[in-house]
């Protein structure tokens, strides 16, 4: 892999990483399950529509996937492993294309005396 | 060979996972530290769950102010991340008998398991033995409803065995009868035997030179993910509290753990017991059945060794060991073979750089051209 290629790959794994793990405080505050719970002082840090438009989209994604489990009450707690699981299995894939470029182990014989 | 088939298959996966992740990453080279890693992940979740777990009966489903066991199980259920590490600590079983029985393939299609690795082969049974009942006991500990029938199903069981049976029906219960002592002696037994698979697994790595305990961190990752992914999916659940004057029916069956049970179903106790104890020993006699060629163990050439232990360092079944040269040598030590642990595999052959260490009928250019062709495939 050419090293332009290479750095794309790990930067766009991080970015993604990065951004999933964002998801997990948020799984934990239990604002997956009630996208309208955002409180209205994190507009002080960030755009208070932009988080609630992040809780609406990995609400959404849940949803999908999960066919309608958000009516757990644990069930901020399991979207939590499962954003965890996700940056865990990005992190291994980045992990693994690093891994890549290091030289493979060779067997070496000794040379007989 | 019968196997040899199936050993080509798994070699064919072998370098077809190479090709996409490296060896490095290959997690069939790490069959054996797949267990153990899920043993590291229930050790530590069931900590977590000890913390609230108490194991009484009493006092049951109304009396709201009384703890006991099934009430433990529903508040753990019920606080923060209590469910979730529940549901690793019940995953964490299932896939650790997954990894077990992948071990034990990849073992036996690769032809590991017999003369020199016996005591390994062994080990392993009572392991995985070990492993189903530890994981049945976590099953009762829940103490619904499909916790009392598997206890009275498996108390039981132990009454159509001949002298053991009623000792062993008292030893479960704690007693004549299930009473809390019977679920405190659920707890010892579930965390009791799990700190003897420790001793278990010294025995099952004591003859290897190097063991590998730990996957990888990228392995690590990607299991304990795929464990935490897989919860929002199957959640764990449990039944309605068991009542002691009641008797369930019906239960949903874990196929991991849960299968004797199952088996209970389907014959009668005499029998069960008889299919259990016949295939402990046909897995057990395995080795013996296939009949190969004895094992000739390497030979030191003592007037060319220089004592400089590569080959004992090398050896992968702990079979060299280095002892004092004779008096007059040059050297401060020689290698010396334990024929009895040498599988003949030749490693020691490749490290030896003087050429002071042979197995009888192989030639060591006939070994080093065999070492070069496969590594090279
Ligand atoms: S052949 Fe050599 S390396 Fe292999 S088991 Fe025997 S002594 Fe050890
Ligand atoms: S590697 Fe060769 S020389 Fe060194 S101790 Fe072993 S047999 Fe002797």
């Amino acid at each position: 892999m050419s090293k332009v290629l290479w750095a794309i790959t790990i930067l766009i794994l991080s970015t993604v990483c990065v951004g999933v793990v964002v998801f997990m405080p948020l799984a934990e505050l239990g604002l997956l399950n009630s996208p309208n719970s955002v409180p209205l002082e994190s507009s002080t840090w960030l755009q208070f529509t932009g988080i609630q438009n992040l809780v609406k989209f990995g609400r959404i994604s849940l949803l999908t996937l999960t066919h309608g489990m958000q009516e757990s009450p644990n069930f901020q707690y399991y979207a939590y492993f499962f954003f965890l699981g996700i940056a865990l299995m990005l992190a291994s894939v980045a992990l693994i294309v690093i891994g890549h470029e290091e030289p493979q182990e060779k067997t070496v014989l000794p040379r007989k005396k | 060979m019968y196997t040899q088939p199936l050993n080509k298959v798994t070699l064919a996966l072998e370098q077809w996972i190479n090709a996409v992740v490296t060896s490095k990453y290959n997690p069939l080279y790490y069959h054996g530290a797949l267990p153990q890693f899920f043993l590291w992940v229930l050790f530590l979740s069931g900590l977590l769950l000890f913390a609230y777990y108490v194991p009484t009966i009493d006092n049951a489903y109304s009396a709201e102010k009384l703890i006991n066991a099934y009430t433990t199980v529903e508040y753990i259920t019920h606080i923060p991340f209590g469910a979730t590490i529940r549901g690793i600590h019940r995953y964490a079983g299932d896939a650790m008998v997954i990894a077990i029985l992948l071990h034990m393939l990849r073992v036996w299609f690769t032809d590991r398991y017999r003369q020199y690795r016996i005591v390994q082969w062994l080990s392993g049974i009572v392991l995985l033995l070990l492993v189903l009942f530890i994981g049945q006991t976590g099953y009762y500990l829940v103490w619904d409803e499909r916790s009392l029938a598997l206890t009275r199903m498996t108390a039981k069981s132990f009454d159509v065995l001949p002298i053991i049976g009623e000792p062993l029906k008292w030893w479960f219960l704690n007693g004549q009868e299930i009473t809390n002592y019977t679920l405190s002696n659920f707890l010892f037994i579930h965390i009791g035997l799990s700190f003897s698979l420790l001793f278990g697994l010294w025995i099952h790595y004591v003859r290897m030179q190097r063991p590998v305990l730990t996957p990888p961190p990228v392995i690590q990752f990607m299991l304990f993910a795929l464990l935490s992914i897989l919860l929002l999916w199957y959640p764990v659940t449990s039944g309605s509290m068991a009542t002691l004057t009641q008797q369930p029916t019906a239960f949903e069956v874990d196929w991991f753990f849960l299968w004797p049970y199952w088996l209970m179903t389907q014959m009668n106790l005499q029998a069960y017991w008889l299919t259990i104890v016949t295939g402990v020993i046909v897995l057990c006699m395995l080795p013996y059945f296939v009949h190969t060629k004895e094992v000739e163990a390497a030979e030191v050439v003592t007037k060319k060794c220089t004592g400089c232990s590569l080959c004992s360092r090398d050896c992968p079944y702990a079979a060299i060991e280095m002892v004092p040269a004779p008096a007059g040598s040059r050297f401060k030590l020689l290698a010396t073979v334990k024929s009895y642990r040498c599988s003949g595999c030749g490693v020691c052959v490749g490290a030896c750089a003087f050429d002071a260490i042979d197995l009888p009928n192989l030639l060591d250019t006939d070994l080093t051209a065999k070492i070069t062709a496969s590594a090279k495939g």
